[in-house]
This record gives C-alpha cells, structure tokens and sequence, in this order.
C-alpha cells in the first residue's frame, strides 16, 4: 500500500471540505516557537461531514499499565489507554498527521520577541471530571510537579522541562511560562501527549503521586468508568465537555490483548474495530481487504539500533564502530525482520519525519546506508586492519533483551551472520531476562546490545539528549565526546530553522563517524481498523500525538 | 477407607508445607528486583536510595526472608493470599476471576481427550493389526508429535482466514454468555484435549491388548459369554486403570500448563497469568499460583488413587 504522504493527505482533506477551524501554527519545527498568538477561529471536529454519534468503539490494547501516574511512565501502555481522558495546553492537530500544533485547553497563546516568555490563555468554563472548574493554578501545578517533582515521584520527560525557570499564574485564566533561554522544541514539549494538564486538587490529595490513582480526573473528551486488570479499560463520553464537536463515542472499551497477531486477526474478524502494533503479516492480509478494513502504516518514533560499549575494548575505537556502521547491510537485516517489524530504510539519525531530517534519496546514497555494500566492506575491512584487527574478532558479547520473541530469535542472529560475514566479527548471543537486562548492562559486561529506544517528542534535541548525551539516562554504551554535546546544546537554542537544520547536518555527520550505535532505521507501526471507524488520521506519527479519539466515530 | 484419605490428606501438608519455602527460597535467589522491573530501570535509577527503599519497604520487601514468608503465610491462611505487587487486586480475586476460564478448559479438553481416545483405543487394540488399527495409530502419532501451540495456531489461522472466525478476544464465563464462552473455550479444549486423546488411545491400546490376554479373560471367554460382554464386564474395567492414572496427570498438567495455549488464543487464564507475573517479578502472584499448582496435583493424585478402590475390587485402602 502506498504510503499516504502528508502533500496527497492535505489534498484528499482539502478536496473532502475539510471543516476542521482551529488556529494552527506554522508548520516547520522552530518556527513554530518563533510563532506570534494564532486567534482562535473554531473547535476541532471529525474531517467528515455529518459524523454520526454514539456507539461503543473496541480498540485493542497491548498491555496494562504498571501503574498509573503518565508523568512518572516511560510506558505507552499508560498513555493509550488514559490519553482521552485528558486535554493538553496545545495539541497536535490529529488530522494532519500531527504536524501542526492547534490549541488545546489554550485558545490562544503568545511568545515573547526574545523566545523567553510563553503566556498561555486559557478557554473558560472547563470543568475536570469531578466538577472542579479549571484554573491557571491547575496548569502551574502540574508543570511545577513536572519540573520538580517532590520526593519519591519520578518525572520521566523532566528534561523537556529544563529550561523552564518559572510557571506562574498571571490570573486564573492566564499561564506563564518563562524560559531561561530561548528552547527550539518547547511547543512540541507542551504539544505531546504526554503534557496533560492534571488537577491540583489530586495531586493535592494524593501528595503529588498518582501511581495507584487509577481515575484521577482530567479535562479530557472521555472519563474514567472501568478497569479490569488484564481485561479491559473503558472511558465514557464526558457530558459537559467544552467542545461541543466532539466526542462522538459513547465509549471506547480498550480490550487488552498482548499478542501483535491477535489483536490485528481480531480487526479482521470484526471482534474488535480497530487496533494498532499489530503484527506485520496480518497488516498484509488486511491490505488484502480494502473493502472491510483500514490499513496504513504509520511512521514510529522508535529505532532499531545496536549500541556499542565504547568503554570497552574493541568498540573503544570508533575505527571498529564504523566498520560494523559500513558493513553490515540496513537492508538484509530489515528484509530477516520483515514479518515481525516493518524497518525504515532510508533512515538516519534525525527521524524521518522531521523537517530537519536528511531527505531519504540522499541517505540511501550515503556509505552504510547505501544497498550496494561491496565498497562499503572494502572500506569496512580497512577500518578494521588500521584498528589492529585484520583477521575480524571473536568472542564479541551481543546483548539481547528478553530471552524468547523475534527479537532473540530472528535480529540477533540474523545481525551476527551479517557481521560474521562482511568483516569477521564473530560475536556470541546472550538473551536475557528483560527483569535483569539492564543490571547486566550497567554492570558493563557486554560489548553491544540491540534495542528499540524511543523519542518523547520529534525532535532530536530530545532523543540525541536522552541516547548520546555525556552522562544521559539511556546513553548505555557510556559513549562521551565533548564535541557532540556542544552541538545539541546549540541545536536546542536554535530558533532559526535553517541553522538548526545545518547543526543537525552536522551532527549527523558526526555520528557517522564515531558511531556509539548502528544506527538501524526508525520503524513502522502498523494500524488497521473496520471502514465503519471514521475520523481516523491516517498520516499520524508515533506513538505520543493524537490519541485522545476525540474526532473517531462509527457509521453504522 | 476414611483413614486412608485421612492418612493421604496428613502426608499432602508436609508436601506442600515445602513446597512453599522451596518456591519461596527459588524466587527470591532468582536475579531481577520486583521494585526496579515494576518502575522501569531508567525510573528507578533515577530515585534516591532513600525512595527506593520506601518502594520496598510498601512492597514489605525490605523485612527479613522470614518475615516475609510468615507474611504470606499470614496471607494465605486469611483466603486472600496477599496482593500483586503489580495492581490493585488481590491474588485470590486473580485466582476467581481467571480460573474459572482455566478450569473449564481443562475439564473440556479431558472430556474431549476421552470421548475420543477411550473408543479410538479400544477399536484399536481390539482390531489390533487390522487397517483401522494402522490409521488409528498413525493419526495418534501425528498429533503426538505435533506441540499444542503449533496445533492452537492454525485452528486461529484456519478460523480467521477461511471463516472470519476467531475466539471472542473478551472474557465471557459459562453462566454468563454460554454461547460466547463455549467460542472462547472450545478452541484450546480441541486443541489440548487432541493431544492427550493421543497418549490416551496409545495406554488405552496396550493396557487392553495386555488384559486381552489375561486368564479372567480366557475363563470368561470359556464360560461362553459373548464377545461384547467379555470387553465391557471384564477387559476394560481392568484395563482402565493405566488411563485413569494418566488421566488424572493430565488434568493436573492441563490446569498449570496451558500457558502457550491460553497464549495462542488469547484466553485469559491462569497460565497466562503466570507468565505475566514471571517477567514482573511479582513474587506473591507467583508464589501462590505455584501453591495452587502443588494443591492441584495433589489432589488429582488422591482422586485418582481413589479411582482405583472404587473401578478395581482387588485394591483396598487398608
């Protein structure tokens, strides 16, 4: 199936009378920010005309959440299944893919000249599912608890947060916030979906952690009304919501299925009407069916990568690095994975579907990335003999999470052949418990370790800053350079589009060549769901946007 | 007879009395910290050793090994038998919610097993060498050697792309929506009672060639009585014994093992339960669906010593 290209979506919407009024902000990453107040013009609404309501929409759901605080998750479990129970300050606008950003809880909002000042007015009469009335006290509460947590809660997407130095309530409709220095991404910050607005009433009542509060109330299209552990969640319409457009639903029952392939056959079977992370295979039979079933797939903003220990020896040398970086072929390793995960080629560093991103045509020019590889072994096998390993390597450690799936069973060996292969390196599997997989990669003992790491927002000043960072929280391979750090310093103080562009260029070209990981390709999420489902946004992107399903309704 | 089962019931606490430290002793040497998998590494990592411990100290993790144990103990005697590290429920409303599933399937998949493996045996050993015998027997080999799960898969597979059918992905009980839960449980009852249908025409086949033998059997033969009554009165009451046994076994396995089965068809269950808690490391889950296992097995062991007594005259429980 074609993929559906946001030029081709904004046409189909376009030509569909697209009745979508909302104040949208430039397009472009740091324009964005650069942006002065856009005047708000109209409320959200399903992109089709005459939507019908009510109904219950069953959406499969992978896993349960481990608790139930979304500030204090890493998890995406937490944050399909309670999204639509709340409202952010700004939002990406779910039916263009996420690629502007409308207003949410703020109908509007201004940004000072020198970037530093962001005030935030916010709509009146919203109430919290519990009747509270929503102030700027709630907003000031929540980013307060969000930048500095109290002690004993953990605030995941802190660093998003950092070059905040005050949240203040300039009167109870009117929030400020003020920046230290000018921050590139900071509406995206505010635009995720994980930037809800939660009640400072229970994060009063529970002394700010709400990791067993299981319907602590939001602003948001749908309340809390059931969860059976390892069954289902279900949330109801919220009667006195203040978008009148919207929900359609009476309620989304959240079905909880963990397996990829059944939650995709259980679309196909009409036991459920629409479901994400289904497996690769039953996408395929679903293309089959374009009578009775949506399929796209939709870009992740996850990467299937390998790190290094670059601590240790022989990935301390970044001569080695890059020869795996050049040897190993993108394309075969997706081609063993293609059942399982649909990898992106074509991918650097930058993802994809950013505009500061290396466009795909010259990537798949550039050493490494390229299909034809017979030029990169050469210079691979080079690299190698300088570094003093001309014969290849053996007893390499290769760290797998988990000890069965496709993970263990199809990448790692398929990742050792090709590896094996092309330069020589013979390394050994080692599967482990996901319980204890990164005690053993803090304890240092490996070499490399596969992993899908992911981004809370798209943007690289945010994932660079999480993954390569001197010190940074998933920096597992302990990979350090000064160089590098300086220049995601500057590419998150950029404001200019086109200098930021430049610096991640830059970047990128850096990280080519010292390689604290291969770098892999982002990766697909495959969506399907009945026809009958409308108001779904086929170009969204990852996992983080629009998941609120204010604007889905059903034609039956 | 009473004090048999009196006698039986005094040896089975010992039994399980150790098997409670053994599992408790084994999950807490097993590596991996309940707390930091429950949180995320990159969360917990993150918190001062001081909130850590309080993470530990309400998961009552931090208190000595015996403490902990005369904890759950504590729990177990209660009919509670504490709560999941993980949610808010107790493990006993885990155990009523999800066993019941699990139970089902287990006694569909027996019955199942039977209705087809008793009479396939019989036919078998009594055509012994005969065509029906070779199909028999072959057929059984084939679902021998095929595992469960592979056989689960391809009942989902067939359903979904010849039938657009699959097993209801919501839990649905027996009183409650018969018609959706006979859909949820008929699927791996087939699919596991296949496979013990196949052990079963395989014991049933010898146990009956082996009495077919007997001289109880040539003196009912000599008697003069037909053919039809020598097999039911004679042969196979005392040929059932050997299937009774393995029936009895496999029930208990059914019940604790059909973790990949309740997998392929997404069936809520026990076994799935399980599995879950294993990679979570919530020890208490863990610990008492293991309790209930060792339970299981030995009463279905009791049961089928019983079985004995009551189908063959010459055991007694003296």
């Amino acid at each position: 199936m074609e993929r559906f290209s946001r030029r081709k979506f904004i046409g189909t919407a376009g030509a569909a009378g697209l009745a979508l009024a909302t104040s949208t902000v430039a397009r472009p990453t740091s324009a964005r920010a650069r942006q002065a107040t856009p005047e708000p013009s109209g409320l959200i609404q399903a992109p089709e005309p005459n939507p019908k309501r009510g109904g219950t929409i069953k959406i499969g759901g992978f896993a349960d959440p481990t608790h139930f605080d979304l500030d204090q998750s890493p998890s995406i479990a937490n944050l399909y299944p309670q999204a639509p129970m709340y409202d952010n300050l700004i939002r990406f606008n779910p039916l263009d893919g996420g690629q502007t950003i409308i207003p949410d809880l703020a109908e509007r909002w201004e940004i000072s000249e020198d970037g530093l000042n962001y005030t935030f007015y916010l709509r009146s009469g919203v109430t919290f599912h519990d009747g509270e009335p929503l102030t700027a006290d709630d907003v000031v509460a929540t980013f307060e608890r969000r930048r500095n947590p109290p002690e004993g809660v953990v605030s995941i997407r802190q660093s998003l947060y950092t070059a905040i130095t005050a949240v203040e309530a300039v009167d109870p409709q009117t929030v400020r916030f003020v920046l230290s220095e000018p921050q590139a991404f900071f509406l995206e910050a505010l635009a995720t979906g994980w930037s809800v607005v939660l009640s400072k009433k229970s994060l009063d009542d529970n002394n700010g952690d709400l990791r067993r509060v299981v319907d602590y109330p939001g602003t948001g299209p749908y309340r809390f009304k059931e969860y059976t552990p390892g069954v289902r969640w279900v949330v109801e319409r919220n009667p006195n919501y203040w978008n009148p457009n919207v929900p359609y639903l009476d309620a989304i029952e959240r079905i909880t299925i963990p397996a990829a392939k059944d939650r995709g056959t259980a679309v196909l079977t009409g036991d459920l009407d629409f479901a994400d992370h289904v497996s690769v295979d039953v996408y395929q039979e679903a293309l089959n069916r374009p009578d009775e079933i949506g399929a796209v797939m939709n870009p992740a903003t996850w990467a299937f990568t390998v790190t290094f220990n670059v601590t240790r020896p022989p990935f301390n040398d970044p001569r080695v690095r890059r020869a795996v970086h050049l040897a190993v072929s993108r394309q075969q390793l997706a081609a063993a994975y293609a059942q399982t995960d649909d990898i992106r080629m074509g991918t650097r560093w930058c993802h994809p579907s950013s505009p500061l991103a290396t466009p795909e045509e010259e990537v798949l020019k550039l050493p490494g990335y390229r299909e034809e590889k017979d030029e990169d072994i050469a210079e691979a096998k080079r690299l190698m003999e300088a570094a003093g390993y001309p014969d290849g390597l053996t007893d390499v450690v290769l760290l797998l999470r988990g000890t069965t799936g496709p993970g263990v069973e199809i990448y790692g060996p398929a990742f050792q052949d090709l590896l094996r292969r092309s330069i020589g390196i013979t390394c050994e599997l080692r599967p482990v418990d996901g319980a204890v997989y990164f005690d053993v990669v803090r304890g240092g003992e490996f070499h490399m370790t596969s992993g899908v790491p992911a981004g809370a927002i798209n943007d690289p000043s945010d994932y660079w800053g999480q993954w390569f960072m001197t010190g940074a929280a998933q920096n597992y391979g302990g990979y350090s350079n000064p160089e590098f750090d300086d220049l995601l310093m500057r590419i998150g103080r950029e404001m200019d589009e086109n200098a930021r562009r430049d610096l991640v260029r830059q970047a990128e070209d850096l990280l080519d060549q010292d390689c604290p990981m291969f770098f892999h390709g982002w990766g697909n999420i495959p969506r399907i769901w009945r026809k009958d489902v409308m108001g779904i946004d086929q170009n969204v992107l990852g996992t983080y946007m629009c998941f609120k399903y204010d604007t889905l309704w059903l034609d039956r | 007879m009473f004090h048999y089962l009196l006698r039986r019931l005094l040896i089975s606490i010992p039994t399980l009395f150790g098997v409670t430290i053994l599992i408790f002793i084994v999950m807490r040497l097993l590596p991996g910290d309940p707390t930091s998998v429950m949180f995320g590494q990159e969360t917990f990592g993150a918190l001062s050793e001081a909130d850590q411990q309080r993470f530990r100290q309400a998961l009552g993790l931090d208190e000595p090994l015996y403490r902990q144990y005369l904890n759950w103990m504590g729990d177990v005697f209660s009919g509670d038998l504490g709560r999941s590290f993980w949610r808010t429920d107790t493990v006993r409303d885990l155990i009523v919610a999800r066993g019941p599933i699990s139970a089902q399937i287990a006694i569909m998949a027996i019955v199942f097993s039977w209705i087809i493996g008793i009479p396939l045996g019989i036919i078998s050993a009594v055509r012994r060498n005969t065509w029906p015998d070779n199909l028999i027997r072959a057929t059984a080999a084939v679902f021998l050697s095929i595992p469960e799960f592979w056989l689960a898969v391809v009942i989902v597979l067939v359903g979904v792309l010849y039938f657009s059918w699959r097993p209801p992905v919501e839990r649905a009980y027996l009183w409650e929506d018969p018609w959706k839960n006979l859909q949820l449980t008929l699927g791996p009852a087939v699919a596991m009672g296949s496979v013990a249908a196949a052990y079963l025409v395989r014991i049933t086949r010898s146990s009956i060639l082996e009495v077919l033998h007997a001289d109880f059997v040539r003196t009912a033969r000599a008697k003069g009585l037909r053919e039809r009554l020598v097999l039911t009165r004679h042969v196979f009451r005392a040929a059932i014994l050997p299937v009774i046994t393995l029936s009895g076994l496999t029930f208990a396995g059914l019940l604790g093992g059909s973790v990949v089965v309740e997998t392929a068809f997404s069936v809520p269950g026990l076994g799935a339960a399980l599995v879950k808690a294993l990679s979570e490391r919530d020890y208490i889950v863990i610990q008492n669906l293991v309790l209930l296992y060792a339970v299981i097995f030995t009463v279905m062991n009791l049961v089928v010593d019983l079985a004995y007594g009551w189908l063959d005259p010459r055991v007694r429980y003296e």
